[in-house]
């Protein structure tokens, strides 16, 4: 089946070659005039000349691109409310415009999310080419190829559809658009995660200080990291950093063509948003005792015989009568034998620190 | 001596004794080319690292494969051995001190290979395909970073079944890369979270994307003191963000450029616009190597901000890249990266992987 909305013609379109090879672009010296004209994206040359300033709007260079008159557009034509917030929301809205524009015309990956204005726009299914590739693969194998191509066809459709809906909006779905350009969400709408895991230190229960982590010495690091840094006086903070990024708009969650309702099912909630605990269903409480194994000390200081965090087992420690005989031998080891970890906890006389 | 070290470097101006002599749309660098390469696409390269005498390159495919080459001085490719997964494998990586290659795979699975007795073990388990894994030596611990679509970043002992730690993000992930102490993630949806990794790996910040489509690769580059300072960004929309993490003036340090696209200077029709897959520093002169879908290279001083060079297409993508630990070979791999979906698939087609000679070509542009 073929998807002409998503496929172009192969790879030959690069006829003419690039005309800044092996050259030093404008970008060496020109850098600085540049940036103080606010000027992003309005040279349509491959190469670095092309500074884009993080903070600002996108919607900048807007007026310079229609100049060039290079793409048709209908864009320009978009212009309906008045005042100053009238006005950024028209550029937005014509910028949003000329994107879609660009992204028909360029052959570009379809199933990729969109951002206009620091803001996801709804709409857009975010799938890698490697996960559509897998979706083939798997089909493949199980001999069915046709759910799969069905799949890639309504993805397609559902693009061209959201594409053609930005560029020729009517007043409704403009109304719609601004609204989202200006109202980002949030991670807090729509990541609740981050608040729990994150804002707790990111070790689940307890003091930060008193985790019993895998990684040796668990004190929080309260300097600079070991990063490098452009000799910046800027203090590194270890805790919650300045606002987080935006969240996904609608989950496209893990993609599977062959549930009946793909793209926006939300996914089964992974164990590991319980991922903090460290203990482990085969291993019970991390061990008290000195580290497992004779492989070396990849854990650096033997852990401290401090609080458990996870709280699977029922109780810290197995009282020295109810060991096994192989376990009693195991604890008294001076360490332990691979593949004979016992599962239940030490007794607490026989922790060695 | 060592042709790779001199700058009459293999493979340079197609004096390499195993290109062809003729202009050939498959190799038209005239780069040597690595024997017995896999049998479908290849999605990821990696060297050894210079704890290992000589050069070992590693390849990961779509036919589940893992496959490790010598790569001799003369630039003669010697296949050594090879491992399996069930299910394609997305991402290798090194130990450091060279003697294991993990692997992560679609079949949901890292593995271990041992080199010295050839067996591989699993190490790792996610409830979804495993796109990154990388190896993290830290002076108090190792262990091995897995990134998955199933959204959760996971870190492992190799001698534990379970994790040692599980860590939740925004959305599947895409692409990593960790240089000590710092790890970047990126994920679906335009997710970017920088990790710090001293004494236990934690979220350190969460970042805007300077990107407005979707996250493809990334790199860690570092500063003159060798530590970690930012990342490089690519997307499947032509273009690389670099990004400081901690800069003196964010928005004049900061900055997105273009590339992989065509007909630049012709405003008359519009761009073709392609992917950028992958994106390697050389671990030398801190210059950057960016590979895409329109089947080029290009070299780029992102301190000048200059490009300095591009090469001629390939008639397939380019699907991964790497340079080796003293920076004077860049591999790339030439195969199809399912960029326009499964009917631009060949599975007849032979992919190929390519060395080039890099220490000239990398080497920064003076600054005026």
């Amino acid at each position: 089946m073929t998807c002409s909305a998503c496929l172009r013609e192969g790879a030959g379109r690069g006829d003419e070659q690039d005309a800044d090879v092996g050259t030093v672009t404008n970008a060496g010296t020109s850098i600085r005039e540049e940036e103080e004209e606010e000027e992003e994206e309005e040279e349509e040359e491959e190469g670095m000349g092309a500074i884009t300033d993080r903070n600002s709007s996108p919607a900048i260079t807007v007026e310079a691109e229609a100049e060039e008159g290079g793409l048709e557009t209908e864009c320009g034509q978009q212009a309906f409310d008045s005042g100053s917030q009238g006005d950024d929301n028209d550029k937005h809205v014509e910028a949003v415009c000329k994107d879609m524009e660009a992204w028909e015309s360029s052959g570009q990956w379809p199933f990729s999310c969109y951002s206009a204005v620091k803001a996801s726009i709804s709409g857009f299914t975010e799938l890698s080419p490697e996960e559509l590739r897998m979706e083939y693969y798997s089909g493949r194998a199980a001999g069915d190829l046709q759910n799969y191509a069905n799949s890639v066809q309504q993805l397609a459709t559902q693009w061209s559809s959201r594409v053609q809906e930005l560029k020729i909006l009517t007043p409704a779905t403009r109304v719609a658009l601004i609204a989202e350009l200006n109202n980002p969400l949030t991670v807090a709408d729509g990541f609740p995660a981050a608040a729990s895991g994150f804002g707790a230190g990111g070790f689940g229960s307890g003091p930060v200080g008193a985790v019993v982590s895998a990684f040796g010495s668990a004190d929080p690091p309260a300097g600079p990291t070991g990063f490098g840094s452009a000799s910046s006086a800027a203090s590194f903070s270890f805790g919650p950093g300045p606002a987080p990024g935006p969240t996904p708009a609608p989950p496209a969650a893990s993609f599977s063509f062959s549930s009946p309702a793909p793209s926006f099912a939300a996914p089964p909630g992974p164990a590991s948003s319980a991922g903090f605990s460290f203990s482990a269903p085969g291993f019970g409480a991390p061990p008290a005792a000195p580290p497992a194994s004779a492989g070396g000390t990849s854990f650096g200081q033997a852990v401290g015989a401090g609080p458990v965090v996870g709280g699977a087992p029922d109780k810290l420690f197995t009282p020295q009568s109810e060991l096994t005989p192989d376990e009693l031998k195991e604890f008294t080891g001076k360490r332990f034998t691979l593949g004979q970890v016992p599962l239940r906890p030490p007794p607490a006389g026989l922790l060695v620190v | 001596m060592s042709l790779f070290g001199t700058s009459a470097g293999f493979g340079a101006g197609g004096t390499s004794v195993f290109g062809s002599a003729t202009t050939d749309s498959h190799n038209p660098m005239k780069d040597v080319e690595v024997t017995s390469p896999p049998d479908d696409s290849i999605s990821c390269l990696a060297f050894s690292p210079p704890a290992m005498p000589g050069n070992f390159l590693i390849g990961g495919s779509w036919a589940n494969d893992v496959r490790c080459w010598e790569v001799q001085d003369n630039g003669q490719t010697v296949p050594k051995a090879q491992q399996m997964h069930t299910g394609p494998v997305l991402d290798v990586c090194w130990s450091d001190d060279g003697s294991k290659v993990f692997t992560a795979s679609c079949d949901k699975t890292a593995k271990m290979w041992d080199l010295n007795s050839n067996q591989a073990m699993q190490i790792a388990q996610h409830e979804a395909p495993i796109r990154t894994v990388h190896w993290i030596k830290a002076p108090n611990y190792s262990c091995v970073m897995t990134g998955s679509w199933d959204k959760t970043l996971k870190f492992w002992d190799t001698r534990s079944p379970s994790p040692m730690m599980s860590l939740q993000l925004p959305e599947r992930c895409y692409c990593a890369d960790v240089v000590y102490p710092m790890a970047v993630v990126a994920s679906a949806e335009r997710g970017l979270i920088v990790y710090q990794l001293e004494n236990q790996p934690s979220e350190f910040r969460r970042i805007d994307s300077p990107l407005k489509h979707q996250h493809r690769c990334v790199a860690i580059f570092k500063d003159k003191q060798n530590k970690p300072t930012g990342f490089a960004l690519g997307s499947i929309e032509g273009r690389v963000a670099i990004h400081y993490i901690n800069p003196p003036n964010p928005a004049k340090d900061n900055f997105t450029f273009k590339c992989h696209r065509s007909n630049g200077t012709n405003t008359a029709t519009p761009q073709d616009i392609y992917a950028v897959n992958a994106i390697s520093f050389h671990p030398v002169h801190g210059t950057l190597a960016t590979v895409g879908s329109d089947g080029r290279f290009s070299f780029w001083d992102k301190d000048a901000r200059t490009k300095l060079k591009t090469s001629e297409q390939l008639d397939q993508p380019i699907t991964a890249c790497c340079f080796n630990n003293n920076g004077n070979i860049f591999a790339y791999a030439s195969s199809y990266d399912w960029s326009k979906g499964h009917e631009y698939y060949n599975p007849q087609k032979k992919n190929y992987i390519f060395l080039r000679s890099a220490a000239e070509e990398l080497k920064p542009r003076n600054k005026k």
